[in-house]
C-alpha cells in the first residue's frame, strides 16, 4: 500500500513539474517573426507531454464520453469538406487550426485519468500562485523599459527586451495576463475555503490581484467578481469567506494605488477607471457584426478554420453597409481581424452550423455539470467544482476575448474539461 | 504492453519537432531577408520559406516589406502580382489592399488601381490617406503622379 502511495506521489510530482514547464513556455518566446506560433507549438508540446504522462496513471483508465467524440467530429467535418472541395482561401491556416484543436482534444483525452486529482491538489494551486507571482513581477519590470541582457536585435527571447506593451506579462497581451491571474486567484480562494480560511491562502492572492488591476482588463475584473460571487454561494461560512476575500483585495488596491503615484507609471499605466468609462466596446461590436455578416454568407460549412482574416474585407464592407454608424470605428482599425473576440462567433464564422453545434455541445454539457455541482450539489469530489470553475472562467473570458483560441489557454481548457467530465474508472 | 504506453508521447514528439523546425527555418528566413534582393542568399532563403507551409505567410510579408524598403523598381513590383494575390487570399486588411494598389500602379493598370483604391476608401471611409489614394487612382495616375503609400505591412 505504501509503495502504491509513494508511486502515486512521485507520479504527481512529475506531472506538476511538466505543467510547471508548460507555464514557463511564454518566457521562451523566441525572437523570430513567427514568435506567437512558435510559443504556441511549445505550449502544446509540453501540455501534450504532461497529458501523455497523466495517461499512464497506475490507478485509472482514460475515459472519453460520447459528446467529446461528437465535438471532434463536428469540428473537423466542415473544414474537411471545404478542403476536399478546394474551397478554402488559405488551406494551410485551416489545417493548422485543425492540428491545434486536435492537439487540445488529445490533451483532454489523455489527461482524464489524473486531471481531477491534479486540479484539486493544493500543490497545483501553489504552483499557479508561484507562476502568477512570476508573471506579475515580469509585468512590473516591463514598465521600467528594461532591456534585460542585450540589445533588441541580439536577444534570444522576446521577453528579454521591452515590447512596449506594459503590464502585459510574458503573453505580451494584457487580457491574457489577466485571465491567467484570474485562474490562479480563484484556485487560491477555493483552497482558502477548503483549509478553514487559513490566512496564508488569502495572502497569496494579494500580488495576483494587484497584477490583475495593473492589466486594467475589464473582462478580467468582471469575471473575477462573478467567480467571487459563485464561490461565496458555495462557501459554508459566508461571513468568514467574505472577510478572507476582501482584506487581500483592499491591500492589493492600496499597493496598486501606491504604484500609480510613481511619475514613471503615468504614461505607461492603463487607467482602469478610464478603460471602464471609455467606449472601448465599439471595436468589439464592429468585429462581432463583421463575423455575423460573414457567417450569413457562409452559413453551413463556414469559411474554414483560421480563415477569418481571409474574408475580413467582405465582412467589413457588409457590416458598414448594414451599420454605417460603425464607419468611425472602422477607420481607426487598419489591421486584419484574425479573431472574432467571441468563441461562439468564431465557431459560427469558421465552422458554420456544424462548428456552432460543436461549441454548443461543450457549453450545454458544461451548463448541465454546473447545475449538478452548484445547484443540486451532486458531485463525486471537489476536483469537479474546481475544474468547472476553471472551464467557466476560460470560456466566459472567450466570449469577449481571443484568449481561448490561443494554444496556451486551449491546453488549460482541455485539462479543466478533462477533470470536469471524466468519472474516474478504476483499472480492472 | 508497457512499450505501447510510449505511444502516448508521440503527439508531444510531433509538436517538439514542429517547434524546432519552425524556429530554425524562421531564423534562416530572418538572416536571408537581410541580404540584397538580387543575391542568391535572399532568393534561395525566400524561396525555401515560401515553400514551407509554416512560413509561407511570413515570407510573403517579409518579401513586400523588403522590396518597399529597398525601393525596388517598377518591374519587380509588376512581377510580384502572384505573390500579392497569394497574400490577399490569406490576409485581407488595408495593408494588403495597399500592396495590391502598388502592384496595379506598377503594372500601369488604372482599372485595377481604381478597384483597390475604392475598396480601401470603403473599408476606411473617414481616413484621409484613403481619400488620397482614391484621388490618385481617379486623376493622379493619368497625370503621372507617384503613388504615396503608408507601407505599414
Amino acid at each position: 500500500m505504501n509503495r502504491v502511495i509513494q508511486t502515486y506521489n512521485l507520479n504527481q510530482t512529475i506531472t506538476l513539474s511538466i505543467w510547471c514547464l508548460f507555464f514557463i513556455t511564454p518566457f521562451l518566446s523566441p525572437n523570430i517573426f513567427q514568435a506567437p506560433t512558435a510559443v504556441g507549438l511549445m505550449a502544446f508540446s509540453t501540455a501534450l507531454f504532461a497529458a501523455g504522462w497523466m495517461s499512464i496513471s497506475p490507478k485509472y483508465d482514460a475515459y472519453i464520453p460520447p459528446w467529446a467524440w461528437l465535438f471532434l467530429l463536428l469540428y473537423l467535418f466542415p473544414t474537411a469538406i471545404l478542403l476536399l472541395q478546394g474551397n478554402v482561401n488559405s488551406p494551410w491556416q485551416a489545417l493548422k487550426q485543425c492540428i491545434y484543436l486536435t492537439a487540445a482534444w488529445l490533451i483532454y483525452a489523455m489527461a482524464t485519468p489524473q486531471a481531477s486529482s491534479l486540479l484539486k491538489s493544493p500543490y497545483w494551486a501553489a504552483l499557479l500562485a508561484i507562476i502568477a507571482h512570476l508573471y506579475v513581477i515580469y509585468a512590473l519590470l516591463q514598465s521600467f523599459d528594461l532591456h534585460f541582457l542585450m540589445p533588441d536585435k541580439d536577444a534570444l527571447f522576446l521577453v528579454w527586451f521591452d515590447q512596449k506593451s506594459y503590464y502585459s506579462g510574458p503573453f505580451m497581451q494584457r487580457n491574457m495576463q489577466a485571465l491567467f491571474l484570474l485562474i490562479s486567484i480563484v484556485f487560491l480562494w477555493l483552497h482558502m475555503i477548503k483549509h478553514q480560511y487559513r490566512w496564508s491562502w488569502g495572502a497569496a492572492t494579494i500580488v495576483p490581484i494587484c497584477g490583475l488591476l495593473l492589466t486594467a482588463s475589464r473582462s478580467g475584473i468582471l469575471i473575477l467578481l462573478i467567480a467571487a460571487i459563485i464561490i461565496f454561494l458555495l462557501s459554508k461560512d459566508k461571513p468568514t469567506y467574505a472577510l478572507s476575500v476582501i482584506w487581500p483585495i483592499v491591500l492589493a488596491w492600496l499597493i496598486y494605488s501606491w504604484i500609480l503615484i510613481f511619475p514613471s507609471t503615468e504614461s505607461t499605466l492603463p487607467n482602469l477607471v478610464e478603460r471602464v468609462e471609455s467606449t472601448g466596446v465599439l471595436p468589439r461590436i464592429l468585429v462581432w457584426t463583421m463575423s455575423l455578416q460573414i457567417f450569413f454568407t457562409h452559413p453551413w460549412l463556414g469559411v474554414g478554420w483560421g480563415n477569418l482574416p481571409a474574408h475580413d474585407m467582405e465582412g467589413i464592407i457588409m457590416a458598414l453597409d448594414t451599420y454605417p454608424t460603425l464607419a468611425n470605428i472602422a477607420s481607426t482599425m487598419p489591421f486584419a481581424h484574425v479573431w472574432s473576440h467571441n468563441i461562439i462567433l468564431q465557431f459560427l464564422v469558421e465552422g458554420g452550423v456544424f462548428g456552432a453545434t460543436a461549441i454548443a455541445v461543450v457549453l450545454i454539457v458544461l451548463f448541465k455539470q454546473g447545475w449538478q455541482c452548484l445547484i443540486k450539489k451532486k458531485y463525486t469530489d471537489e476536483g469537479e467544482i474546481y475544474a468547472w470553475l476553471m472551464s467557466f472562467i476560460i470560456l466566459t473570458h472567450g466570449m469577449v476575448s481571443i484568449s481561448v483560441m490561443q494554444p496556451f489557454f486551449m491546453a488549460l481548457l482541455a485539462l479543466s474539461l478533462a477533470a470536469c467530465f471524466s468519472p474516474i474508472h478504476e483499472k480492472s | 504492453m508497457k512499450s505501447l504506453r510510449l505511444l502516448f508521447f508521440l503527439p508531444s514528439l510531433f509538436f517538439i519537432c514542429l517547434s524546432i523546425h519552425l524556429i530554425t527555418a524562421s531564423v534562416t528566413l530572418t538572416e536571408s531577408v537581410k541580404a540584397d534582393i538580387q543575391s542568391n542568399l535572399f532568393i534561395n532563403g525566400l524561396g525555401q520559406a515560401l515553400d514551407d507551409p509554416w512560413l509561407h505567410h511570413s515570407a510573403l510579408r517579409f518579401y513586400f516589406r523588403k522590396i518597399l524598403a529597398e525601393n525596388a523598381g517598377k518591374s519587380i513590383w509588376a512581377n510580384s502580382n502572384m505573390f500579392a494575390r497569394a497574400l490577399w487570399n490569406q490576409y485581407q486588411y488595408v495593408g494588403t489592399i495597399e500592396i495590391m494598389l502598388v502592384v496595379a500602379h506598377a503594372e500601369d493598370n488604372p482599372q485595377e488601381e481604381l478597384y483597390w483604391a475604392t475598396l480601401y476608401s470603403k473599408v476606411l471611409p473617414r481616413n484621409k490617406h484613403a481619400q488620397a489614394l482614391l484621388e490618385h487612382a481617379l486623376h493622379g495616375h493619368a497625370l503621372g503622379e507617384p503613388l504615396e503609400v503608408e507601407g505599414k505591412w
